[in-house]
């Protein structure tokens, strides 16, 4: 049945103590697509998130290509195929940018010395701007190129489920715009991508189909193409009455 | 000053320091990755030193008890958890390296030294017999709580530290320990003698610092054991276990503390219950790097052997005041620097 | 907590008592654990109520000693002079280490007490005039009716009998104002911000737990009639800091509890092992460390922390028919109370906040909203304080206070709430509202713990109540703070900030949680505490909320502003819909 899904999540709950951050969430990415999770802050995008890639305890039940990923730690998850790129990015700051990939394919490659450096070459085709800081300590990069680096130390492990938090967070409009190309075309070389974006109208102009959450549940979702032009997608960010005003 | 007491000094400066140094990159290494603040890193010096020490004189080490007993008991917490939990385990090839390395190290102990072999297999005896246990260590200890507070896991350090001082006492009673030097004699240069002992800790403290600078900086596991200690949670992006770079850690650090105590066996008396002192001369080395920089901290905690061995001349009573009353300008110059820099970090 | 004492109090009655009947082996051995239980006290002041965790209590302990043995064994002082001499020089010399390390945080502050206590032991065996590692013998006992404390029996009645006015005191020090800052001190964000000096407070806790320790060291030198450095050293330090993890350094419960398991296990292991193995050996220290380990896996909380479940809880109430606690002069509606301009806050090469100009004025709600990372919280921690501009001016009432701590700020009549919420979950809801009145009360260390703070406790309690009540949980009063829902505790908060009788409101995402029901209710609120002239921000995502509440809604992108006006205008405004909803092509 989840065949063709490469993740399936049924019944996701989520608690901070007392409090329930995300509900009865269903969702499923299929394979080789792009789902987008939008709404305002504070829907619990960034915690379901967490959940689905094994940083924070979840009832319900996530599968990965048929496999229910249920007490599996986040490493124990990465080396199943599924890699979360997180808000914050996560970079090794003191470590070069070479080094940063390399540290990053090192469970999937860490046989052969020669088969991590031809990943990486992959890695600096896609982005030739990590090539021309491969010496740069990460933490000298600029915020675009820290998330070209986080997607690409991402990309060394080889997963086939990307989660991606806010990618376009602080970045300027012009690399904004980069950045959804390049997430589209990481679709198109075969990743299934579940993509947390702030950014509604960019998010939903390469998703093939998106849900809305407000308040941990999910209250909208459909075909990104017809989400865009749904009025309710805008109120949900700026109250009732802004679909007038749009 | 005279010079010929200035030359003494600074040899006995440089030889502790050294020693302190070595000690102080291993407990910094074991910070980083692993949060703990290892008070017992000392521990290890004194049951290497003593190892040693009770080999040389063909005596089995009472050490062997140590490595075996821990062996054992990782070996059963590992078939416990197994079958208690049915928690599936992927490590059995490490668990069953750590048994063999601890089983081969027992036997050798008890079956060679008596027949007083050279000292180079006493030394790789004493490495063998202790390496086990810095792993055991983490293994039983430190690896079920990696994710408590700091503090937990440095009053877990501290528990074991008394349990150290407990077995030490236990098996090599409190007398002192002191070998005769490996390479007596001195070299006379320009009316400057040094002895061959000094110049043998400088030329092994260097091999080790640069192969330990060789292992971070060109192999993949010291980028990853790096990475680790530099972004815990990133390291778990990108499927790199903190409990793994823990026993790495601890690994490396109790090969330092082998070869420390290795080193100090011929210089100074040690007792029992000297290691405590020793790691807190380590960590005031560790804080002056900031709790962050490798060669800061080795550069401090050389420092502090100098410092020692000058004030032990100057006023001899003062000395262990001097060095431990340092401690606290040099944490709150750290601590105001990290407040200069706080905004940043934040961000 | 207190209550709990109750308990505790005829047992510690019973115990000091028991001396008399008790065989002599075991009456040195409960003086011995009284002793140390006065250190641990301290301890428990200083690890589970202020977060410090000190290894060199035992220095402390050092000074006392050597203070009274100096002076009676070689100056010829009678030991009741003493007594305040060693106690007095433990807290000065308390206060001078406390101030010069308390501001250190973590590792680093761990790692300075450690070195003041290896420092000040190495002192004491090296100073001369203090007898170097042999120390001072022959110091005098003091005796009164014919009662020598030299005598174990005496000795044991009088540890327990100080140890009983120790925990007495320490009890009602900390159920009173000063008390309830002190348990916040964990927090120290939120118990700044609602006017605590946190440092200070620290500093004192610092003080009173090195003079429980040189109280136990003056008694201890006067009923061994010696002292050696050796009693002082780390090691012993060490098994002050063991002691009360076993006991749970959460309660004071646990500093009584402690000692006494400790003593158990290493006279069970000193005694025990050698008959158990047959053999004679120094297994003690071995086995102890095990069982250590074995704790601090398994029961992290100690002692007390098992037990203090079946306690009964003694629970503050209000009396709803104390005086009123005195008001501050109220402002005049339409006042520009807090004017921020060209406000400017840079984090190495990133600028959070560019370039801000807003003015908050009573009896107006007024929002602040943008996208994630626009910079609200920034700006947020700005205004109250908690972070300082890099360049700029923010002015209440006329007054500059950019770059003035949070407790000033606190002090000037803004009061706020939390983004992530900031409670101190043991205290009950109750306690935790009367916190925000902290700066109505004026009830210090010496009054609570003499219990002459009843009248004022009364009335700060009682406005509690109050703002409980106007918040809607007036029934949850007697609840911890950790058992509410998120929405509730959102809603302590505002009480909280409403109990110190503030000008200014400030509220970080105060809806966030809360049900529809609630979020009318809150609003209904706010609108009434603008209608008493209050002024209110207000930072919250769900925006049906925040449009139909605030007058006035300020729009920030990139740490700049990029529209203000009414919630209507701002709507409207194409650059905010862009700015949530990325550009439109």
């Amino acid at each position: 049945m989840s065949g063709d899904q490469a993740l399936s999540i049924r019944g996701l709950d989520v608690s901070y103590g007392a409090v329930k951050a995300v509900s009865g969430v269903e969702m499923t990415l299929p394979i080789g697509a792009i789902v987008a999770v939008l709404g305002p802050n504070g829907a619990g995008k960034t915690t379901l998130l967490s959940a689905v890639a094994g940083s924070l305890p979840y009832g319900g039940t996530v599968d990965l290509g048929g496999e229910d990923l249920s007490g599996l730690s986040i490493e124990e998850r990465f080396r199943r195929g599924i890699c979360l790129v997180p808000e914050q990015r996560e970079l090794f700051g003191s470590m070069s940018v070479a080094d940063n990939l390399l540290v990053g394919g090192f469970v999937r490659q860490r046989q052969g010395r020669t088969e991590a450096r031809s990943e990486r070459e992959k890695v600096y085709q896609m982005f030739p701007r990590l090539q021309e800081r491969r010496h740069q300590r990460a933490s000298t990069l600029s915020g675009g190129e820290r998330q070209m680096l986080a997607l690409g130390r991402a990309l060394m492990g080889q997963p086939d489920v990307l989660l991606l938090d806010e990618p376009s967070l602080g970045l300027s409009p012009l690399i904004i715009k980069d950045m959804f190309a390049i997430i589209e075309r990481l679709r198109d070389v075969g990743h299934s991508i579940l993509l947390v974006e702030q950014n509604a109208r960019m998010a939903l102009k390469i998703a093939d189909y998106a849900y809305v959450l407000e308040q941990g549940k999910v209250r909208l979702e459909g075909k990104a193409a017809d989400l865009a032009q749904d009025e309710r997608v805008i109120a949900t960010y700026l109250g009732g009455a802004a679909a007038d005003a749009g | 000053m005279p010079l010929i007491v200035f030359t003494i000094l600074a040899q006995d400066g440089l030889a502790n320091g050294l020693v302190y140094s070595l000690l102080a990159v291993s407990i910094l290494l074991v910070f980083l990755v692993t949060r703990v603040l290892w008070v017992a890193a000392g521990d290890l010096v004194i049951l290497s030193s003593f190892t040693l020490a009770t080999a040389t004189r063909g005596d089995v080490p009472g050490t062997v008890w140590i490595t075996g007993l821990l062996a054992l008991a990782v070996l059963i917490a590992n078939a416990a958890k197994h079958l208690l939990h049915g928690k599936e385990d992927t490590r059995w090839g490490e668990h069953i390296l750590a048994a063999a390395v601890s089983a081969v190290a027992v036997l050798a102990a008890i079956f060679l030294v008596p027949l007083n072999p050279p000292l180079i297999v006493n030394v790789l005896i004493t490495l063998a017999l202790m390496l086990p246990i810095a792993y055991a260590l983490y293994r039983l200890a430190f690896q079920p709580t990696y994710s408590a507070s700091p503090l937990m896991l440095l009053f877990v350090a501290v528990a074991i530290h008394y349990a150290f001082i407990g077995t030490t006492l236990l098996l090599f009673g409190p007398d002192g320990y002191r070998i005769p030097p490996y390479f007596p004699g001195r070299l006379s240069a320009f009316s400057v003698s040094i002895s061959y002992q000094v110049l043998f800790i400088v030329f092994l403290t260097i091999v080790v610092i640069l192969s330990l600078w060789l292992f971070f900086s060109r192999s993949i596991l010291g980028k990853v054991l790096t990475a680790t200690a530099v972004n815990r949670r990133g390291a778990q992006l990108v499927g790199i276990s903190p409990m793994r770079g823990g026993v790495v850690a601890f690994v490396i650090s109790g090969l330092m503390c082998t070869i420390s105590g290795i080193l100090i066996a011929p210089t100074t008396t040690l007792y029992y219950d000297s290691g405590f002192i020793i790691s807190l001369k380590g960590f005031i080395g560790v804080v002056l790097g900031g709790m962050a920089s490798f060669p800061l901290a080795a550069i401090g905690a050389l420092g502090v052997g100098f410092v020692e061995a000058f004030s032990a001349f100057y006023t001899s009573t003062y000395r262990d005041v001097i060095v431990f009353g340092l401690l606290i300008p040099i944490l709150l110059w750290r601590a105001s620097m990290l407040g200069a820099h706080h905004d940043e970090d934040v961000h | 907590m207190s209550g709990r004492l109750y308990f505790a109090f005829p047992a510690v009655v019973a115990v000091i008592a028991l001396p008399l009947v008790l065989p002599f082996g075991w009456v040195s051995t409960l003086g011995h654990v009284g002793l140390n239980a006065i250190v641990c006290t301290g301890l428990v002041l200083l690890a589970g109520v202020a977060g410090i965790t000190s290894f060199g209590q035992a220095a402390f302990a050092g000074l006392g000693a050597y203070t009274t043995a100096y002076l009676t064994a070689r100056m010829g002082f009678s030991p009741f002079v003493t007594l305040p001499v060693s106690l007095l020089v433990a807290g000065a010399v308390g206060w001078v280490i406390g101030a010069i390390t308390i501001r250190l945080s973590g590792h680093y502050l761990v790692l300075a007490t450690l070195a003041w206590g290896l420092s000040l032991f190495y002192l004491f065996g090296s100073l001369p005039f203090l007898g170097g590692f042999n120390g001072i013998s022959e110091i005098p006992s003091p005796s009164v009716l014919n009662a020598d404390l030299a005598d174990q029996r005496v000795f044991t009645m009088v540890v327990w009998a100080c140890l009983l006015v120790v925990l007495l005191g320490c009890a009602n020090m900390l159920r009173g104002r000063t008390g309830r800052a002190m348990r916040s001190l964990r927090f120290a964000e939120m118990a700044e911000s609602m006017g605590v000096d946190t440092n200070q407070l620290k500093l004192r806790l610092f003080v009173i737990a090195a003079i429980l320790a040189s109280l136990a060291g003056w008694l201890q030198a006067h009923f061994l009639t010696v002292v050696a450095p050796s009693s002082f050293s780390v090691t012993i330090s060490l098994d002050y800091l063991f002691m009360t993890v076993l006991g749970g350094a959460a309660s004071l419960v646990g500093a009584v509890a402690g000692p006494f398991v400790f003593e158990f296990i290493r006279s069970g292991l000193r005694e025990g092992i050698p008959q158990l193995l047959g053999v004679s050996g120094n297994f003690e220290l071995l086995i102890f460390g095990i069982i250590m380990i074995v704790v601090l896996h398994r029961a992290r909380s100690g002692v007390s922390g098992l037990v203090m479940g079946w306690l009964p809880r003694s629970v503050p109430k209000a009396d709803p028919s104390a005086q009123p606690l005195d008001r501050r002069r109220g402002a005049a509606s339409g006042e520009d109370f807090i004017k921020i301009e060209n406000v400017t806050k840079m984090f190495g090469g990133f600028c959070a906040v560019k370039s801000f100009d807003a003015t908050i004025r009573t009896g107006e709600i007024l929002g602040l909203i943008g996208p994630n990372g626009a910079g609200k919280s920034t700006l947020f921690n700005l205004i109250t304080g908690v972070a300082h501009p890099t360049s700029g001016r923010i002015e209440i009432r006329g007054e500059a206070v950019q770059g003035k701590p949070a407790r000033i700020i606190a002090a000037k009549g803004v009061s706020r709430t939390f983004q992530h919420v900031h409670l101190q979950p043991d205290l009950t809801v109750l306690e935790n509202v009367a916190l925000g009145a902290y700066r109505r009360g004026r009830a210090g260390i010496v009054s609570s713990v003499f219990g002459l703070d009843r009248h004022e406790e009364a009335r700060m309690m009682a406005e509690a109540q109050r703002q409980l009540d106007r918040v809607g949980l007036g029934k949850l009063s007697g609840e911890k703070a950790s058992v509410l829902a998120l929405g509730q505790q959102r809603l302590v908060e505002i009480a909280r900030a409403l109990a110190s009788d503030p000008i200014a409101l400030l509220l970080d995402e105060p809806a966030a949680g809360l049900r529809h029901q609630e979020r009318e209710a809150l609003g209904a609120l706010l609108r009434q505490l603008k209608a008493e002239g209050m002024g209110i921000l207000i930072v919250e995502h769900d925006m049906n909320f925040i449009m139909n509440l605030t007058d006035r809604l300020i729009v920030l992108e990139f740490g700049s502003k990029i529209a203000e006006g009414t919630p209507d205008a701002v709507r409207a405004d194409a650059r905010v819909i862009e700015a949530y909803l990325g550009p439109a092509e």
